[in-house]
């Protein structure tokens, strides 16, 4: 698990001013001035796909990424995702069992070293993009960095939003950022390079 | 007894089409037929109802029965459709314009609170001021928009070509080049702010005078002093972020579109963004806003979007400018800098570029962006209503908890039975800018170099001193200001 507090942001160029991202959506409406989220449409596409397939039962994961800035901008860029296909899973909540942690583990070290674990991703069908009590006191209190977000989609109404913290407290859930890079490999080594300088 | 309802013949002035309204029943007002018509697409612009044989006009709430020997005239309700420019206007602008307008009535009352100049209210030394406030009467003729409004000026003003109680008109300003109330307010704008005056030199003979042939004098001399101000007051900005939108504050933002990393950036407030489809045919704009670079690409922030003549004034503030394929717009564009942005409807789509080069794929619209047909109607409720005290009020009816700072202070401390009258013999504790008297719960204080009185928050909107013969004045005459 990711457990630095005193994390900082690398600086890296804001994606809305960088060349190679040659398409950026947005899913909802953004809200300013807090850590913006810039999503793989790779990564997006898998969780609504993913999410879609199980319904009416949750699906979650773990999302891989970067947390930078530019200027004073703190935004976080996410390339990838594990899913979780260990546990159990409910129409009202997801088990993240300690062998799935040992897989992201594994699959993290070994594939994408110098990438952090941004936080969690998990499906709402029926029940919107708002983070339960639930989360709050299971999963979130895990990922309750400045750098740490959480995804929550709800297949039901097509709706993503994420949320973060800002000065200890969750704020509420918008819209995020969809990007196509034109050279995602470079732009993944270029992501697990920045961390390690 | 049940009765279907008989269809009625519909004449259609401007397209002269004949159509047949069948009511839902006898019972429906006219305005169902207001609605089908506009559903129809045969007036975009709010629509009015005549008797074909009376020319009297009908009202919407006529039943369809009461109309069934009638030859509908329908037409395009000009005096609504100035109205709803009005309330464009003050949309953008919401602190430089008031209106009212009395109901079945062609006259409105229009204050403009824009920095002119004015001899000082009580004084003998005649001084001359910049006025905040200023009022006139714009009436609307039965042959309008093919006749101009009419317009009498109202309140003191210090103009060479503007005088109280005259019937007045922006010099230089061509109603049939220009057929926009917008336009027309865009001109009063400019005229009160001098800049657009129309002056006699000492050796124009032949020209017409001036009305005011001592504020032509003045205007004249000063006309460098007052094109720097003018610069700087035409029209305030109201929102400012100061760095890329997305970064500064806490505000929501609706991506209509896609971008491309790299493109410059465009962020609208709602306001703006509703404001351009409604402008559209009417007038060009300024976008109003703020502009600036993230590493090398380019940002924009439009705050408001101002009425533009072609051939007026370029506001500081301006970022762009809002155009269509008019010969008007070609003039405007010889007024922008290079590197400015462009709007332009095609096919009721928003299209923006920098410098008519690259279109720009994707914008942001500030908070909830409704849907660009759906704009309100101004008010069209009397704001005067008579009070028990029959004393006339601006406010409504139930409007016990809008009381203004001054009616809670009358009403807390009753006048006199009996008027007192006193000689003025000093400078009027009342606002020099915008003419307002002191209350305890507003900020009136003494300019520091003249004594004058004036709000604090007026001193920022000037950047100074009203009174143009103290040293703190942004239009300081170095004490001629006479």
């Amino acid at each position: 698990m990711e457990t630095n507090r005193g994390r900082q942001p690398i600086p890296f160029r804001l994606p809305l001013v960088e060349e190679g991202f040659e398409r950026i959506d947005a899913s909802g409406e953004i809200s300013s001035g807090q850590l913006l989220t810039f999503v793989s449409h790779d990564v997006y596409d898998f969780i609504k796909t993913h999410s879609i397939e199980n319904d009416p039962k949750e699906v979650g994961g773990v999302l891989l990424g970067q947390y930078c800035v530019d200027n004073d901008t703190r935004f976080v860029i996410i390339p990838t995702a594990v899913a979780c296909d260990l546990g159990s899973a409910t129409p009202a909540s997801i088990d993240f069992p300690p062998e799935f942690w040992q897989k992201v583990e594994e699959i993290h070290s070994a594939e994408y070293p110098g990438l952090l674990r941004l936080g969690p991703y998990h499906s709402h069908p029926g029940y919107g993009v708002q983070p339960s009590g639930t989360d709050q006191s299971t999963i979130l209190a895990s990922f309750s960095h400045p750098h740490h977000i959480s995804i929550i989609y709800d297949p039901h109404d097509d709706q993503i939003g994420y949320t973060c913290w800002q000065n200890g407290d969750l704020l509420p859930a918008c819209g995020l950022f969809v990007y196509r890079h034109r050279r995602p490999d470079d732009l993944l080594k270029q992501l697990m390079g920045a961390s390690s300088k | 007894m049940f009765s279907r309802p008989q269809p009625i013949i519909v004449r259609i002035l401007e397209h002269d089409q004949l159509l047949e309204w069948r009511p839902s029943s006898a019972d429906a007002p006219a305005a169902e037929l207001i609605d089908l018509l506009a559903q129809d697409g045969h007036h975009e612009q709010p629509t009015e109802l005549v008797d074909g044989s009376t020319g009297q006009p009908i009202s919407k709430d006529t039943a369809a029965s009461a109309l069934k020997d009638a030859t509908v005239v329908a037409r395009v309700d000009h005096t609504a459709e100035a109205l709803q420019q009005l309330d464009l206007f003050q949309s953008q602008a919401k602190d430089i314009l008031d209106f009212e307008v009395w109901p079945n009535s062609s006259v409105l009352r229009i204050e403009l609170r824009y920095p002119g100049l004015a001899r000082a209210n009580g004084l003998s030394d005649g001084r001359i001021f910049l006025r905040g406030r200023h009022q006139l009467l714009m009436f609307l003729p039965a042959s309008f928009p093919d006749t101009p409004p009419q317009l009498t000026w109202l309140t003191d003003i210090f103009h060479p070509n503007f005088v109280p109680q005259r019937q007045v008109w922006p010099p230089g300003f061509h109603w049939e080049r220009n057929r926009s109330v917008l336009a027309l307010l865009a001109a009063l704008a400019e005229t009160v702010l001098g800049i657009r005056a129309r002056t006699r030199g000492p050796l124009q003979f032949f020209r017409k005078c001036p009305l005011n042939p001592e504020a032509s004098v003045w205007f004249r001399r000063h006309r460098k002093a007052m094109a720097r101000f003018a610069q700087a007051a035409h029209v305030p900005l109201e929102q400012r972020f100061g760095a890329l939108p997305l970064s500064s504050v806490d505000a929501q933002w609706k991506l209509l579109g896609r971008l491309t990393g790299g493109q410059p950036l465009v962020f609208l407030s709602d306001r703006a963004w509703e404001a351009i489809p409604r402008m559209r045919g009417h007038v060009l704009g300024w976008l109003i806003g703020e502009q600036g670079l993230w590493r090398n690409v380019r940002w924009f922030y439009v705050d408001s979007v101002f009425p533009a003549i072609s051939t007026g004034f370029r506001p500081k503030a301006a970022v762009g400018a809002l155009i269509d394929d008019s010969s008007n717009s070609k003039v405007l564009l010889e007024n922008c800098y290079d590197g400015q942005l462009m709007a332009r409807l095609r096919n009721n789509a928003l299209v923006l570029s920098v410098d008519q080069k690259d279109q720009i794929e994707g914008y942001f619209v500030k908070g909830y962006a409704r849907p660009q047909t759906d704009f309100e109607e101004p008010s069209l409720a009397p704001k005067i209503v008579v009070r028990r005290n029959n004393s006339a009020s601006l406010h409504s009816e139930d409007g016990s908890g809008d009381a203004t700072d001054c009616e809670r202070q009358v009403e807390q401390n009753p006048r006199p039975t009996s008027g007192v009258l006193r000689p003025l013999s000093q400078t009027p504790e009342i606002c020099q800018y915008c003419t307002v008297g002191d209350t305890q719960l507003n900020d009136l204080s003494a300019c520091g170099s003249c004594g004058s009185f004036v709000h604090s928050r007026c001193r920022a909107r000037l950047g100074g001193c009203p009174d143009t013969r103290c040293p703190e004045s942004p239009l300081y005459t170095g004490g001629r200001g006479r």
